[in-house]
């Protein structure tokens, strides 16, 4: 963590840097010394602050803990973890966004489950078969009694 | 008309009521299964409760978290899994109570307590609020300005666990605030020219991102799977729970006064007043030595403390528009879109509203006694329900739903956005609740801040020469002197 701890703090500095440069462009309101800048350069000031304390006290901890302990890794999947599925559920969702409006939700959405219930192991006749049942329920619940105008896209107007 | 009884009217609807056994038995549902929050229940409610009266949207929130709260605790005694985080302080001892063939007691506590404390908390909520309302109109911006900084600083100081990483967390939600035309000088910061920054960083998508898509990713992520401690059929939950009213009355208002007390501090809900209460219950108890054991005494304690936090975290919020948890940061948000803005005016304007809520909060409390019954007989089903299914039509369900708040994809980018940077917060230890609080209170902030300095012609000490604003703004230093002098005192015992 002490590892990690340094390497945000000093991205959170940055970060503080960048806003507090880009905040000095926003105008003040007219007749005060006070406008759009300030509370951007109070929260630059403050997390400028706290990404140095979290470089230190991490380089602090190192220290006191000794070179031999090391640091421990940033974030590597442990034991019981697995790191694939992460990125198939995030594909899912990039892939609405990057087709649901031009192909359709109806075609769209069973692929984004298909590819998350795939990333989840789940075999391919159950995840075929839940991706178009979970779809359909969604696409009756919000478009047909919420009235969200999902998108038809390709597909013909349904109902 | 009466407000009370136009309130009764606003309940006792069959619309209403519908809502209210649907969200019940969603929130059951959502608690009982291992890695859905009742804060991520919340988040999954907002975009059905967008299509609502403010009344049923409300009422679907307040009733789905109050049993979501307590559903938690059925993995907590069936697989040693919390079913939210508010079940995880007393997990063990309710797993070990199962192991032990006590299941009927781990879980029969567990629903009673919840229900006893949730109905201490309403009370107080009832009680208090009002009280505090007749208070809140004379405040002026000063007093709005301290409000507002001393929930930032409880919920770094008080409820984390590592004030640092807070403030970073606290801080990167005041940043995401910034976003927008909504500022002093109107002027569109940070927005890069996209019109859908122009009105900052869509609230309902971030909350589902933050805690629904972190969810599902953390699941995604996860290997072990739970395995069931008892295969035997459940006897009545209910046998015995009079005893233990009996025995343990000090430990029940124990635990509800400090659950209340605690959901009431911005940023501290309903899990840390579990964890609290655990503790003190061990401390106080005549036999310490049966905690880690299988012992009833701190469920009872800890099982009252967390659901009655969930009235407490509602005086701030309704009194203030200060949240005092997530669940009530994303209820706020749901009350903004309703026109039902929180404040102490929502109290003088539309009593009937504020009677309403307080009889579905009371009505929920007495529903999940049959209800929190039924759940416990058809948990073993419950918890059968495999997850890599359920986990992407949660996820489906989360993208709509952020599609649905504005028709556009824009609050699906910044769902997937707000869920992988929550993702990794809590895996590097940054608490999420402060950043929750940030984006909730940034603007109110700024204004009052703004508005207070404009004032007071840039004079800082006006900011201390009202009473109530001195107080306030007197307890805030405080709390951020003690901090300091803790953390010098520690760093001289290290090097000493």
């Amino acid at each position: 963590m002490r590892t990690v701890d340094r390497a945000v703090g000093a991205a959170i500095a940055l970060l503080a840097v960048a806003v507090f440069v880009t905040s000095r462009a926003f105008p003040d309101v007219p007749g005060q010394k006070l406008g759009a800048s300030t509370l951007p350069g109070i929260v630059a000031a403050g997390l400028f602050v706290c990404g140095l304390l979290l470089v230190l006290r991490s380089l602090r901890a190192s220290r006191h803990a000794g070179q031999a302990a090391g640091g421990s890794g940033p974030a590597a999947p442990g034991a019981g973890e697995r790191i694939a599925p992460a990125f198939g559920i995030l594909a899912s969702i990039l892939l609405y966004v990057a087709a649901s409006d031009a192909v359709g939700y109806l075609i769209v959405a069973p692929a984004c489950l298909l590819v998350a219930l795939r990333a989840l192991q789940v075999g391919w006749g159950r995840a075929i078969g839940w991706s178009i049942v979970a779809a359909l329920a969604v696409h009756l619940a919000f478009y047909k009694l919420l009235k969200v105008p999902l998108p038809w896209g390709v597909v013909p107007v349904l109902y | 008309m009466d407000p009370i009884v136009a309130a009764f009217g606003l309940v006792f609807q069959p619309y209403v009521l519908l809502v209210i056994l649907l969200s019940a038995l969603f929130g059951l549902f959502v608690g009982a299964i291992p890695g859905l929050t009742a804060t991520m229940a919340t988040a999954l409610l907002v975009p059905v409760t967008f299509f609502m009266p403010p009344i049923p949207a409300v009422a679907a929130i307040v009733t789905a978290t109050a049993m979501a709260i307590f559903s938690g605790d059925i993995p907590s005694a069936l697989l040693r899994m919390p079913g939210t985080p508010a079940s995880a302080a007393y997990t063990d001892e309710a797993y070990l109570l199962t192991r032990q063939g006590k299941a009927e007691i781990a879980l029969g506590s567990g629903l009673v307590f919840s229900v006893l404390g949730g109905v201490f908390g309403t009370a107080v909520l009832i009680v208090a609020a009002p009280a505090l309302a007749e208070i809140a109109l004379k405040f002026s911006s000063f007093e709005y300005f301290w409000l507002v900084m001393l929930g930032f600083t409880c919920a770094v100081f008080i409820a984390g666990t590592d004030p640092l990483k807070g403030c970073v967390s606290l801080l990167l939600g005041l940043l995401v605030s910034i976003v927008g035309l909504e500022n002093p000088a109107a002027f569109p910061r940070y927005t890069f020219g996209n019109a859908d920054l122009t009105g900052g960083i869509p609230l309902i998508p971030l909350m589902i991102g933050m805690f629904a898509i972190s969810e599902v990713l953390r699941y995604a992520t996860r290997v072990e799977r739970p395995v069931l401690g008892t295969d035997k059929p459940f006897g009545n939950v209910f046998a015995g729970m009079w005893g233990l009213i009996r025995r343990y009355p000090v430990q029940l208002l124990r635990g509800s006064a400090l659950g209340t007390a605690v959901g009431a501090l911005p940023g501290a809900g309903a899990d840390i007043a579990a964890w609290m209460s655990y503790g003190l219950s061990k401390k106080f108890s005549k036999e310490p030595e049966k905690f880690g054991t299988g012992h009833v005494e701190g469920i009872v304690e800890s099982g009252a403390a967390n659901n009655s936090a969930l009235g407490g975290a509602w005086i701030p919020a309704l009194v203030f528009g200060i949240p005092g948890d997530s669940i009530t940061a994303i209820a706020i948000g749901v009350l903004y879109l309703k026109n039902m803005n929180p404040g102490p005016t929502l109290f003088v304007d539309n009593p009937q509203n504020i009677y309403a809520v307080f009889i579905v909060f009371l009505l929920a409390q007495l529903l999940m006694l049959p209800l929190g019954w039924l759940a416990i007989k058809v948990a073993k089903q419950l918890l059968r329900i495999p997850g890599e299914i359920l986990m992407p039509i949660i996820l489906l369900f989360c993208i709509v739903g952020s599609f649905a708040i504005n028709n556009t994809l824009f609050g699906v980018i910044v769902m997937v956005v707000a869920g992988i940077v929550a993702f990794f917060m809590e895996r590097w230890g940054f608490p999420v609740a402060p950043t929750i609080l940030g984006v909730v209170l940034g603007t109110m902030l700024e204004e009052h801040f703004f508005s207070s300095l404009v004032k007071a012609d840039g004079r800082l000490a006006a900011f201390f020469e009202r009473p109530i604003a001195g107080a306030l703004g007197g307890a805030t230093l405080l709390i951020w002197a003690w901090w300091l002098a803790r953390s010098f005192h520690s760093k001289r015992t290290v090097h000493g």
